[in-house]
């Protein structure tokens, strides 16, 4: 227990807010580490503790992050932002989404809002850095008091200690008593009676003395921030959850993935729709060789993306032809090199009928004998529109990371052959010259295969599920 | 249902056994361990079958219990030896080329019972008699396990030598055989093999799926893997299944009416097979043993990865396995490792079932659709 004066001074805290706050998140919670890092695709990201029967009611608070910083394009960016929300929240009533200063709110219109659900929803939606659960109440010092006091009762009394305790048993970060906290005052409406100075005494004067055994403030490293903005309601939060950041789904133009079944492409396809990049997707069958199974997988690898990058359609190229056409006419070492110089061909004739104006591939220098830096120079030369590579620089270890957090890897690793692992020479050249690659295709009839290709391709529609209700 | 090759991974259900099925899930409703009239005629049922069933198997109706199939046997007999020996705590030995019911129980025997477990290798592809001497000689076991036919090129394996080898060097040897693959191909008979445990899974001779045999030599003590109501003398407990044990006692009386001059036509059968394969100029080779049984043929085709050609088989209408039914994963397939195949061998290697019900159009059709894949897609793989 500190003495009186010192617990005063150190309750002190400003209320200077930065335009785009990214705190730590201060309360541990299921399935999200401390560092702030997004939790699984598929794990629930909230753990409610809403206290029953509180004053006010409750909204969502999201935050922006890099929109903050655009300038007259900004409008554009939040009015995506707002749609691809306002998509997923279809299932759980009428929203009304608004914005004021780098913040969003988001409130149910027919119906008390269930920030748990809502915050779940949007948890996928590129173009915001995190949200939090706000409880809304009359701008009124007592009424701050007794829902503090309720709140309290969640957090730092001895029985909701111990829920929390248990709950919380697979962190690493232990929860020893007392429970240190801090009170954060923003006061925007400045007719309000008291400085923020003192809201903070009172409200932290209010918890110490009622739960004197198991907390003690601490500015620096509180386990626990409480955050109160007094505007012409008074919003008071605790928990922050963060979101994947990125630029909101539609501004980014539109562009076309190669689909592979593997670990990488499918991460490389999130990257780009995390800078508010449309997808379109493309997948080389080749029956016999490859099964329905491999199939199968990366439909339900595009399923997977869809989540984040919205709908988009599949493109299924039946590959037979050309791969047969080539196992005759293209020298064994050289297969592979030329495999992807013509499927990027066919890519591109694609998305040049469809308004695409960007490839994309899961490709990482050095990763294997056909992502060498001549190699890639070789697939390049083919390619008249840009070829994006997300992954080009990242380790392996980063991209298995990745794509266990968006919940492509267990699909990933399934054991179904596609093209691209059936075909590998036992020796390829592993640095050829654009030289060596034009002499392994001059018996190729290019154009003719990739238009023969191109008219044996299936488009599927994957559509972005939103939740219901 | 495509072009059935595919008997070994399961037998096609029989029509006259699936009526019976039908029937007698309508009639024998009830609890065979009730007391009451409609029980007691389940009790009945089941217990006439049990007697059908010894007489095919020529074993005593008190050695029969039913399980839920192959594995479930499998697993009662190598882990009640287990435990019944712990005191001993002798070894446990077996063989590299086991099926993954045997070999997967051994390896959690093992480890949670500490036991040592010899998986003793087989000699140019086929059971190596003297590596199970020397290992015997080693020291002596608590228990032996062998297959009877393997379920991958159907090989024979050599029970009248195993047993002879038991009683000299290890007679205390509790010796289990596990013959899913050969009941509906060889007759059986328990007294004469001479085994502890024989093993026996139903739906491979046209029976329903969910139901296999254990016998148990009567005076063994046996801990039972499913405690609970005391079924089947407290060797198996669980509420016993009327329907599907008619119709396996059914399925049985038939197939073993007809064992001999079945083994007669599917020889022929593969005999066509190999002809019109050689025929065709395909590159192919068999991988039998010279003794085995015509039923299971296992081929390896260097122009194609099995997986290709069974996806290519596949959609032209046409069911085969390739490596064991069990194991469909992208590793080589450990059995066809012990039985001498390469890593890379096991991944051209193909299974073909011939059964009574194959049609020599089939094979036809079946040897000119590999013909044409093997044309048009084959030696383009690395």
């Amino acid at each position: 227990m500190h003495a009186g004066e010192n617990k005063r001074d150190s309750i002190i805290s400003t209320s200077d807010a930065s335009a785009s706050d990214s705190h730590e998140s201060s309360t541990p919670f299921l399935g999200v580490d401390t560092q702030g890092k997004a939790s699984q695709g598929s794990a629930d990201p909230v753990q409610g503790n809403a206290p029953t029967a509180l004053p006010g009611d409750e909204i969502v608070l999201a935050r922006l992050g890099e929109i903050a910083l655009k300038g007259l394009n900004r409008n554009r960016f939040e009015s995506q932002l707002f749609h691809n929300m306002q998509y997923r929240l279809r299932g759980l009533g009428k929203y009304k989404i608004t914005q004021s200063d780098s913040r969003i709110w988001i409130e149910r219109k027919d119906g008390p809002t269930d920030t748990k659900a809502v915050i779940h929803a949007i948890h996928d939606v590129f173009g915001y850095v995190s949200a939090s659960p706000v409880r809304r109440i009359p701008q009124d010092m007592e009424v701050l008091r007794n829902t503090v006091a309720k709140l309290g009762e969640s957090l730092f009394s001895e029985e909701a200690i111990r829920i929390n305790a248990a709950k919380k048993s697979d962190h690493v970060r232990t929860t020893s008593l007392p429970i240190s906290f801090k009170i954060e005052c923003k006061r925007i409406e400045k007719s309000f009676p008291l400085r923020s100075y003192d809201v903070c005494c009172s409200l932290g004067d209010l918890i110490t003395e009622r739960w004197p055994e198991t907390t003690r403030v601490d500015v620096h490293q509180p386990d626990v921030t409480i955050y109160v903005e007094i505007r012409e309601s008074i919003y008071l939060y605790h928990e922050i959850y963060p979101a994947r950041k990125g630029l909101p789904v539609g501004m980014g133009g539109k562009g076309m993935l190669l689909l592979s079944g593997g670990i990488d492409s499918p991460v490389a396809g999130y990257r780009m729709a995390s800078r508010g990049m449309r997808l379109e997707a493309i997948y080389f069958h080749t029956p016999p060789y490859t099964g329905e199974d491999a199939k199968i997988k990366v439909i339900d690898l595009a399923h997977i993306l869809a989540r984040y990058a919205g709908t988009l359609t599949l493109h299924i190229v039946n590959f037979t032809e050309v791969q047969l056409t080539m196992n005759k006419l293209v020298p064994e070492d050289m297969m592979t090199i030329v495999m992807r110089r013509m499927m990027l061909r066919i890519a591109e004739a694609i998305s040049r009928e469809r308004g695409l104006k960007a490839l994309i591939t899961g490709e990482s220098l050095g990763q294997v004998a056909s992502q060498t830096l001549e190699a890639l120079v070789c697939t390049d030369a083919v390619a008249g529109l840009p070829i994006f590579r997300p992954l080009i620089g990242c380790d392996k270890d980063e991209t298995v990371a990745l794509a266990q957090d968006i919940g492509s890897f267990e699909t990933s690793i399934l054991p179904y052959e596609d093209c691209c692992t059936v075909f590998v020479a036992k020796h390829p050249k592993t640095h050829p010259s654009l030289e060596n690659a034009e002499k392994a295709e001059a018996k190729l009839d290019v154009e003719a295969l990739t238009r023969l290709a191109v008219s044996q391709s299936e488009a599927l529609q994957i559509q972005l599920k939103n939740l219901e209700a | 249902m495509g072009i059935y090759f595919d008997s070994t991974a399961s037998g096609l259900l029989d029509p006259e056994v699936l009526d019976l099925y039908v029937e007698a899930l309508k009639k024998f409703n009830y609890n065979p361990a009730s007391l009451h009239h409609d029980g007691r005629e389940c009790r009945l049922a089941i217990e006439e079958a049990r007697c059908r069933m010894a007489t095919v198997l020529d074993c005593e109706a008190e050695e029969i219990i039913f399980t839920s199939g192959g594995s479930e046997s499998i697993n009662t007999a190598l882990k009640s030896v287990t435990i019944e020996s712990r005191r001993r705590g002798r070894k446990l030995v077996s063989d590299a080329a086991e099926h993954p019911a045997t070999m997967e129980t051994l390896r959690f025997l093992e480890t949670a019972e500490k036991r040592e477990v010899d998986f003793l290798p087989l000699k140019n592809g086929r059971y190596d008699l003297s590596a199970l001497r020397a290992s015997l000689e080693g020291s002596a076991a608590d228990l032996i396990s062998s297959l009877y036919v393997h379920n991958e090129n159907g090989m024979i394996y050599p029970l009248a030598e195993i047993k002879a080898l038991r009683d000299e060097l290890s007679p205390s040897a509790k010796w289990h055989v596990d013959a899913v693959q050969a009941l509906g191909k060889l007759s059986i008979s328990f007294k004469n093999i001479g085994a502890d445990f024989m093993s026996f899974s139903l739906h491979k001779i046209g029976a329903p799926k969910g139901i296999g045999l254990l016998l148990a030599r009567r005076n063994l003590r046996l801990c039972p893997l499913i405690h609970g109501g005391g079924q089947q003398g407290g060797r198996r407990s669980g509420t016993e299944n009327p329907p599907l044990i008619l119709a396996s006692a059914l399925a049985m009386e038939k197939s073993a009416k007809t064992v001999e001059q079945n083994w007669t036509r599917v020889s022929a059968l593969k005999t066509l097979l190999l002809e019109r394969l050689r025929a065709s100029s395909q590159p192919f080779r068999e991988v039998s043993d010279a003794r085995s049984v015509p039923h299971i043929v296992l081929l390896l085709f260097p122009g194609l990865r099995a997986q290709t050609l069974q996806n290519g088989l596949s959609e032209r209408g046409f069911d085969l396995s390739i490596g064991s039914a069990c194991a469909s994963t992208k590793d080589a397939d450990p059995a066809l490792i012990a039985l001498g195949l390469s890593a890379d061998e096991s991944r051209h290697a193909v299974r073909i079932s011939l059964s009574a019900q194959t049609r020599e159009e089939d094979i036809e059709r079946l040897v000119h659709e590999i013909a044409d894949l093997l044309t048009r897609f084959g030696g383009a793989e690395h």
